[in-house]
């Protein structure tokens, strides 16, 4: 038993370090000890370890937040990913593929250049609604292309969500083309991704999403095992082949849904995490979905804080930064990969 | 335990099945013999619930396949597909396990019928072995007793039925001898048995019943000495066959002639 608990415990403690670490970093570094005493002074006892008032705001408004967001979308992304992957029993899904991300882009894109000024609300919260919507909306949609006869194929769900993907992409490249330069400057930058825009809404509305896409799918781990199968074999065990798929891509658009909206668009971590997730445990489920989550929120927190301080005092847009480390740790993988199997 | 009334089935704009009845009862061994694309596997799946007939019905204990509680069904019939395509690392010991997923038994419970059916399968010493080592023949013996561990059902009296596609394809004679003594021994204790086979010597030395399909008709469904008769094993799989004495008291064995091989009428005749 021990044994089995020890790759999360050694996850848990990473996704700690790298946390402790994101703290820590950045224009005005809070050293270690000075860290403790925030957390005492929190819980109400007194501190050996006093913080400065700037110190005390930029780690409670900013950087604590920031690092929850960042964890938060990490964990949605990795979940994500690996639920779908498992699904379509093909290791190349990207948690992208159903169309949440371009959808999403799509939706920013859109009220960008149609005009958030026309709206009462503020663009901080008109954009997450739009991407949120825009996503789910393309993913809907995709699902209901692949769905006859009450079943949902899940080849053709694959392709459709190819083609909603290009078209959306061209949609994109339109709107881009016919928006002004402020707004391209705006539609570029949410596309690359950011997890400054840590506010507590952000926070509550990937946090939700986030629990609720957990308790769905952590319960639907032995299911998606079955299914692993095939679809046939799994329906003859007894398992409510429909609802599972159902369950398990609704669950995980979103908890993706949430993520891009608060976030923009952070890649391979959805793509990178189930894939290492399932080298050091397995195909099962019950272990490889909390093991991806764990990986893709530590990976989160530490491209962020990374983001933040390479280029200080520019920020380095986070999605470019997982792109850059995670494609070529992507391509280590597969060759390491190969050459074990081959061996 | 298992009865289909004039199954109509298509696939696409083909008709595979044209009106095929069939039953298999609680004892028996009933073999499913065919040319290619005959129509074996659409007619297990048919019997499975899993492709829907045009006309006809498939009903388990009296009541329509499709009228069961998905989970109820798979722990009385367990059907067994040709040619799966999964291969993930899980371990054998698990895969088998996934038997058990119909059930909600205890880990005692699950882990004894997991061990019953590995053992009669003669995997138990792969338990540990990841699924994706092992060979073709391996692989399939690891699903006839992820099938065997769906449909234990310990003290329950209630009757089980297995339906397997090709479940002998890839395995050694050994092994293939080994598979139909297994369904032999699970019907003496009441189970039911459809198998499809591609050796009529299979057939005729285990079965109690053949059924020989041909593009999509029943051309044969009796005793399997009538059912593999030469002759019409020559008209339906358009090979001439000797029928010899076999190794079990009133069951030949077929030995196929050469195509090229001139032979003598009364060799053929039957």
């Amino acid at each position: 038993m021990t044994a089995r608990l020890l790759p999360f415990v050694a996850l848990v403690g990473a996704l700690v370090a790298a946390a402790l670490l994101a703290a820590a970093v950045g224009a005005l570094p809070v050293p270690p000890l000075q860290l403790v005493g925030a957390f005492l002074e929190r819980l109400g006892f007194a501190s050996p370890w006093p913080l400065d008032d700037t110190q005390r705001t930029i780690l409670w408004t900013l950087r604590i937040p920031r690092i929850l967001l960042a964890a938060g979308v990490g964990a949605a992304l990795a979940l994500a990913g690996a639920t779908l992957q498992g699904l379509f029993r093909n290791p190349l899904v990207d948690p992208g593929l159903l169309g949440v991300s371009s959808g999403a882009a799509l939706g920013v894109a859109a009220v960008l250049v149609f005009g958030a000024a026309a709206f009462p609300l503020g663009a901080s919260v008109l954009l997450p609604l739009a991407a949120f919507a825009g996503g789910v909306a393309a993913t809907a949609f995709v699902f209901r292309l692949a769905r006859r006869d009450g079943r949902t194929d899940v080849a053709v769900l694959l392709l459709a969500g190819v083609a909603v993907n290009a078209v959306a992409g061209a949609a994109l490249a339109a709107l881009s083309y016919v928006a002004d330069d402020a707004q391209l400057r705006q539609i570029t930058f949410w596309l690359f991704g950011s997890f400054g825009g840590a506010n507590p809404a952000a926070l509550l509305g990937t946090g939700l999403a986030l629990a609720i896409a957990v308790a769905i799918l952590f319960s639907l781990a032995p299911r998606l095992d079955v299914l692993l199968l095939g679809e046939p074999e799994a329906r003859q065990l007894g398992v409510p082949v429909e609802r599972t798929k159902m369950l398990a891509i609704g669950a995980s658009t979103l908890a993706v849904g949430a993520a891009v909206a608060a976030s923009g668009i952070v890649g391979f971590i959805g793509l990178l995490c189930p894939h290492v997730a399932r080298l050091l445990l397995g195909p099962g489920h019950a272990r490889l979905l909390p093991a991806s989550a764990l990986l893709g929120a530590t990976l989160a927190v530490l491209a962020d804080a990374v983001a933040r301080t390479a280029l200080a005092p520019a920020e380095l847009p986070v999605g470019i930064l997982t792109a850059l480390v995670g494609a070529p740790g992507f391509l280590a993988l597969l060759l390491a990969r190969r050459t074990g199997v081959n061996a | 335990m298992i009865e289909a009334t004039d199954l109509v089935v298509r696939r696409g704009p083909r008709t595979v099945l044209e009106g095929v009845s069939i039953a298999i009862e609680p004892g028996e061994i009933v073999a499913v013999l065919g040319p290619n694309g005959s129509g074996k596997s659409t007619l297990v799946g048919a019997l499975a619930g899993e492709l829907r007939p045009v006309r006809g019905e498939v009903k388990v204990d009296g009541r329509a396949v499709g009228a069961w509680d998905a989970r109820a069904l798979a722990r009385r019939r367990a059907v067994l597909r040709q040619d799966s395509a999964f291969a993930e690392p899980f371990r054998v010991r698990e895969v088998v396990r996934f038997g058990r997923s119909p059930w909600r038994d205890t880990a005692d419970v699950r882990d004894a019928a997991v061990d019953r059916a590995m053992a009669r399968a003669d995997v138990a010493h792969l338990a540990d072995r990841p699924f994706t080592a092992l060979s073709g023949g391996e692989r399939q013996r690891v699903h006839l007793a992820r099938v065997l561990a769906q449909v234990d059902g310990g003290a329950d009296p209630a009757p089980r039925a297995l339906l397997l596609d090709e479940p002998a394809s890839h395995l050694d004679p050994g092994h293939q001898h080994a598979l139909l003594a297994l369904l032999r021994a699970l019907a003496r204790e009441g189970a039911a048995a459809l198998v499809v086979l591609h050796d009529p010597n299979l057939a005729l030395a285990y079965a109690d019943r053949a059924v020989v399909l041909d593009a999509g008709r029943v051309a044969a469904d009796d005793d399997p000495v009538q059912a593999l008769a030469p002759g019409l094993v020559a008209r339906v799989f358009g090979v001439r066959v000797l029928a010899c004495a076999g190794p079990r008291p009133g069951r030949p064995a077929l030995v196929a002639i050469p195509e090229d091989e001139p032979v003598a009428t009364d060799l053929v005749a039957h």
